[in-house]
Formats: C-alpha cells, sequence, structure tokens
C-alpha cells in the first residue's frame, strides 16, 4: 500500500518473478527500466572524493578522501551526498529503457491478459494508465555498506584501533601487508549484520532505507511507483568484482552479500540470529520484495521431529515480519564433490536467489559462493 | 543480585537437546571426570586458553601482549606455560588469525536470560525453551535456579542436560524449575562407574529415583563407550535399572565420538581415551534391542 495500492486490492496480493507482491490482473508486471544501482561502489567512491578508480571518472565531486574524514558523521555525509546523486541518475536511465522497451520489445499477448490495457489502447511496456504500474530499482551492496559503516564508526572514530588513513592504507593494498592483515581481521571482527546484534543491525537497516526511501520520492517515466528492492539475484559476485576492498573486511574483488542475506560465512550464532537479523530490515519500504538465502544441514530436516522444527523455524520468521526466505538444504561436502563430479550430480538442484537451479551448470564462481554460504550445522 | 557462572558458550538454534528449538547454555565446571569428555575445556571451573596451532601464523604477537611471559616459542607456533597462564585474554586481543581463544565467560543469570529471551519468537512456534548444559549444571545450583526460574516466569520451557552428580539439595534446587530431564545413566555398577567417570553412582541414582517421581519428562541418555559400556549384558543392567526406576519417557544412545580430540591438544591436555575410533552406527544400533519390551529407546547422533 506503500505504493498507492488500496487495501481491497492489497488483501488479493500474489508473489510475481521472484519476490515481486502485485495484484494480479491490475498490476503491469513488466517491472520497467529495472535499473541496477551498486551501493557498495558508490560507498568506495565516497571514500575517494566521488572517484572511480576503474574509469577515472568523476561524475559527482565528493567531500574528500577518506583519509580527510576526521568524523564518522564526514563518512555518512560524503555516502549520502554521492547516492543521493546516484539515485537521481536512475529515473534518467529509466527514461530511456522504458522508451526503448515501449518502442522495440511491446507485450501484445500480456497487454491482452490484463485489465484494463485493450480499454486504454495502449501495450503494457507503454506503462501509464489505470493499472498499477511498478519500476523495479534494484540495489547491490546494501549489507557490505552498513556491516563497513558500523566497522568504520566502532573502530576508526569510537575505539581509535586505527587512524583514517592507516584504513586507506590498508584497502589500497587489498590488507596485504602484516600491517594490513591486522587490520583487516579487526574489520572482521567487528559485529557483522546476520548475528542478531542490534547496533550493526540497525545500521544496514538504516543505510538501505536511505535509498529504499529516497528512490520513492522520483517518479518513473512510465508513471506509477519506483518499487525499489534490494534483490541482487546472483549478480552480486559480478558487481563485487569492480570495487576494491571494502572497511567490512572484504577484499577487492570479492561478492557483496546476496540480497538481503548476511555476508557468506558471516552469520556464526545461529539460523535464529540470522533470521532475526534480517526481520529487523524495514521490509515494507522494499516495495519490490526482499530476498534470504539460507543453508541448512540435512540433518536439521531429518526425521518428523525436525521437519516440525523446521517448520517452526520458517513460521517464527514471518511472525518476526520476515518477508521471504528460501532455503538450500545440501551439505557442503556434497556440492565440493559436485564440482569435482559434475557428471554424478547432474540433478543437484539449489535456490539461488529466486530460482532453483542445477547446482552444475552454474559457474564455478558462483558454486563457490554457494559452498562459501554459511552452513547452520545443528 | 543476580547469581553467576562461568559460561563457554551459547549455542541458539539447538534441535538435538530436547524439544522444539532451544537455546543450549554450556556452563563451565563437572563433579566427573568421564574418559571420553567432549567437552573438556568444561571440566574446570574457570576460564582457559585453547590454542590451536594450525591456525597459527607465528607472528609472535601474542609472546609480546602477554603479561606474564606465559608464552614461549617452539617449532610452528608457540607453547603455552599453563602454571603462569592467568586467562586474561591480552594474547587473544593481539592473535588475528583466532589461533589463541579464551574458553569461558563471567555471566549473570540476566545477562543470560537477555539471549535466551532472543528467540522466544521460535520456542513459541516450536515449544521449545532453554537447555542448561555444562559442565554439569545442577552444581552451579543457585544460578541455574534463578536462569531457569526466570525463564519459567517468561513462559519459556526449561531443560537440563545433567549427568546428575552433585548433592540431594543441589539437584532439587535446579530440578523444581525444570520441565524436561535429559539424564545421563553411564553405568550401574559403581567399580566400573568411578575407574571411568572418576566418581561412583549412588548420588547419581538417588538424584535420578528423585527426578523419576516428580512427574515431569525425562529422557535417558546413555553415552556408548568401547570397554565400558558396549556389551549387551551391561546395556541389559542398565535397561533393568531404568526400568525398575519407572518413569522415563525414551532412551538416547549416543555412540562414542572422539570429536573433543583437537580441544584437548588446545588445553595441552592429555586425551584419557588415547586413540579409541569413533564408535559406527551398527554397532550403537545392535545394542537398541537390549531395550525392546522395556522402553522406548533410540540412536540420537
Amino acid at each position: 500500500m506503500n505504493v498507492g495500492v488500496s487495501l481491497e486490492d492489497a488483501r488479493d496480493w500474489a508473489v510475481d518473478g521472484c519476490c515481486e507482491p502485485i495484484v494480479p490482473g491490475k498490476h503491469n508486471t513488466i517491472n520497467g527500466g529495472c535499473c541496477h544501482i551498486n551501493l557498495l561502489k558508490i560507498f568506495e567512491m565516497a571514500l575517494n572524493d566521488g572517484l572511480n578508480d576503474r574509469n577515472g571518472a568523476t561524475l559527482m565531486p565528493g567531500d574528500g578522501v577518506l583519509e580527510d574524514f576526521e568524523t564518522y558523521e564526514q563518512v555518512e555525509a560524503a555516502y549520502r551526498k554521492q547516492l543521493e546523486f546516484y539515485m537521481s541518475m536512475v529515473p534518467v536511465f529509466d527514461t530511456v529503457t522504458s522508451d526503448a522497451h515501449a518502442k522495440l520489445t511491446p507485450c501484445p499477448l500480456l497487454s491482452g491478459m490484463l485489465d484494463y490495457r485493450i480499454e486504454y489502447g495502449h501495450d503494457v511496456e507503454e506503462g501509464w494508465g489505470p493499472n498499477y504500474n511498478n519500476t523495479l530499482s534494484i540495489c547491490h551492496g546494501s549489507v557490505n555498506v552498513g556491516n563497513a559503516l558500523y566497522a568504520m564508526r566502532k573502530l576508526v572514530y569510537e575505539n581509535e584501533a586505527f587512524t583514517p588513513a592507516e584504513l586507506a592504507a590498508a584497502l589500497k593494498e587489498d590488507f596485504k601487508s602484516d600491517k594490513g592483515r591486522k587490520i583487516q581481521r579487526q574489520l572482521m571482527r567487528a559485529a557483522k549484520y546476520g548475528n542478531d546484534v542490534d547496533e550493526v543491525d540497525y545500521m544496514v537497516r538504516d543505510s538501505l532505507n536511505w535509498y529504499l526511501k529516497g528512490m520513492a520520492e522520483y517518479t518513473p517515466a512510465r508513471g506509477g511507483y519506483y518499487c525499489p528492492s534490494p534483490q541482487t539475484l546472483s549478480a552480486n559476485a559480478y558487481t563485487g568484482e569492480i570495487i576494491g576492498a571494502t572497511p567490512d573486511g572484504r577484499n577487492a574483488g570479492q561478492p557483496s552479500a546476496d540480497n538481503v542475506s548476511p555476508v557468506a560465512g558471516s552469520d556464526v550464532h545461529g539460523a535464529t540470529a540470522a533470521l532475526r537479523s534480517v526481520a529487523k530490515l524495514d521490509h515494507a519500504y522494499a516495495t519490490n520484495g526482499t530476498i534470504l538465502n539460507m543453508k541448512l544441514h540435512p540433518t536439521a530436516v531429518s526425521g518428523e521431529e525436525r521437519i516440525a522444527k523446521f517448520a517452526s523455524l520458517i513460521k517464527s520468521f514471518f511472525d518476526l515480519q520476515g518477508f521471504q526466505v528460501q532455503f538450500n538444504i545440501v551439505s557442503a561436502d556434497t556440492l565440493r564433490e559436485a564440482q569435482v563430479h559434475p557428471d554424478k550430480h547432474k540433478n543437484l538442484v539449489v535456490k539461488v536467489a529466486g530460482y532453483s537451479a542445477l547446482f552444475t551448470n552454474l559457474d564455478p564462481h558462483l558454486q563457490n559462493q554457494i559452498i562459501a554460504r554459511t552452513e547452520h550445522v545443528v | 543480585m543476580s547469581k553467576k557462572a562461568s559460561v563457554f558458550n551459547i549455542e541458539r538454534h539447538a534441535l538435538h537437546d530436547g524439544p522444539g528449538i532451544r537455546t543450549l547454555v554450556f556452563l563451565q565446571g563437572c563433579s566427573m571426570r568421564c574418559k571420553w569428555c567432549s567437552n573438556p575445556e568444561g571440566l574446570r571451573n574457570r576460564r582457559q586458553l585453547m590454542y590451536n596451532q594450525k591456525l597459527c601464523h607465528e607472528s609472535y604477537d601474542c609472546i609480546k601482549a602477554c603479561p606474564e611471559d606465559a608464552l614461549e616459542v617452539a617449532p610452528g607456533g608457540v607453547t603455552v606455560n599453563r602454571e603462569r597462564c592467568t586467562a586474561c585474554g591480552d594474547c587473544v586481543e593481539s592473535c588475528f588469525t583466532d589461533a589463541l581463544t579464551i574458553a569461558g565467560k563471567e555471566m549473570t543469570a540476566d545477562e543470560v536470560l537477555d539471549i535466551v529471551l532472543r528467540d522466544e519468537a521460535f520456542y513459541e512456534t516450536s515449544g521449545g525453551g532453554i537447555t542448561l548444559s555444562g559442565g554439569e549444571p545442577t552444581i552451579h545450583a543457585d544460578f541455574a535456579a534463578e536462569l531457569l526460574r526466570k525463564c519459567k516466569d517468561c513462559a519459556v520451557g526449561t531443560a537440563i542436560e545433567t549427568c546428575g552428580h552433585s548433592t540431594a539439595g543441589q539437584f532439587q534446587k535446579v530440578a523444581q524449575y525444570t520441565d524436561v530431564f535429559l539424564f545421563d545413566i553411564k553405568h550401574v555398577d559403581d567399580e566400573k562407574h568411578e575407574a571411568f567417570t572418576g566418581v561412583g553412582c549412588k548420588r547419581i541414582k538417588q538424584n535420578f529415583e528423585e527426578a523419576a517421581k516428580m512427574d515431569k519428562r525425562l529422557i535417558v541418555r546413555i553415552p556408548v563407550i568401547p570397554g565400558f559400556n558396549d556389551t549387551a549384558a551391561e546395556m541389559n543392567a542398565i535397561a533393568d535399572y531404568i526400568g525398575s526406576v519407572g518413569g522415563v519417557e525414551m532412551v538416547h544412545l549416543l555412540p562414542y565420538h572422539c570429536l573433543g580430540l583437537p580441544k584437548y591438544q588446545a588445553l595441552d591436555m592429555e586425551y584419557p581415551m588415547g586413540d579409541v575410533p569413533g564408535m559406527g552406527m551398527d554397532t550403537a544400533r545392535e545394542l537398541l534391542h537390549v531395550f525392546d519390551d522395556k522402553i522406548d529407546a533410540r540412536i540420537e547422533v
């Protein structure tokens, strides 16, 4: 209802695509421009005076480099300034892509199936009309940004464990030197989203809200509303490749966290703690839905009694106002075996993002990422 | 004042230790010395330094950080002088590869309760709650009773994993706030019990019989240990005893494993079971028939 849906229609909601809540028949189910925005890259640029060191371009001059920031508030302000600018670019891209979709890829069959379109006389790709029109905007790296802001506030500005300049040097050399390695360990030891630690969970929630609420302020080219969502699907693997080391302890080129899942391997206090962390986010602002990937060991569901406990686990997540969760229930050993002998495991299905995939068909990068995801061995 | 105890682990989303989804709280300190114990860091009632050489990167920062000069260079890492080490944790702070860790943290019952209550939503749907384990929880009677009473006040279910070896007074104090007992019966022969656990089983039997009278859920757990109780005759004697006491809902057989071995190494302790290999499931399964016609029994892994 944050995006103009009436209560009556909202009660008739269904899930479209991966995790998008829509009203069947009334929603234009074409997601519009679907512009992806890489929050962790923006965060990196905010610590580098607005410069994208990959292409040497500065589209929005920053507030200085990391070495200059004397308070946490300056870091936050620098990031939000860059974020505001890049969010303002999203509708510009969408105007171009929406126009191209309308002209190049009309959907007459779909248009004929939806309410209002025939009377209205325009293809769904053109938007507008009496339908609910959502334009999807997707962000990447939101969990890493929250973790990074928290680690910086705690270690650099509260505990003064190291200076901004020392951190900047460690990031530049990707934590390679002895000193860099130590700084990385300290960053990794700072509390992480996914362990039911309020301080860092709320940092992830708040920094994600800057984007979710910010995008909702814009009107898309096709009318209706922007429906932002931190659904990276599986693209977080390659969007991480263009980002150097980050202050959450992540090495250069590594994937960011997928969707709203904790960073792979960082949730170490059990499934209930991870679910509670995720449930703390303001899912209602993510109007195109959220996705949580969770991996469980097969012993968690062996036998009737444990299947009942598994059902309780899911039910409680929704009682806590979670939005969506999907499970991979397979041991890491099996997955590693499947990497070595793909022929023997052709039927091994894993859930990746909003769809199921055959594990052996995924590229090795993504396979490793699934293996690395914390196994909640119970 | 909320009572204190040394806690060496709190495991959330525990599925094997009582009904529903549980939070398992491990207290340090045990009144027995079972040769096969897989939690050696829980035996003594105090913080201890653990050192995992496999993770050591030989930076030797820990040696500089130690205020007691308790760490020395050794091939491939360091050695801990256990006489000198006070488990202050300064070396842990300096260690960036987690080779050094501290087992045990002094916590009040209220602090533990705060963590336990975080999973209320999961207890509610699954019928779960807290399970106190150890070490031996009943020897921390005041702390355990306070914590379990406060859990019950918050409608959180309570269970204890107990070896039963504490005074009648201690045991009763905790038992009154316990919904489910996971009660270890390891052997019924006093001498053999003492040879393998350091104590006889008279006191354990007394507490077990008291627990059986309390009209609460009583589950017996039997670790199946090679050379100790893994014959049909010995298991039969245990089954007869449990049957004669009555009131037992279920028996769990826990096959011997040696997963605790790396922890002994990390504590510079000798593993009393030596190189006895872990027990296969089939061996344990063969003993299940002893309980046929007497009581429900199953293997727990």
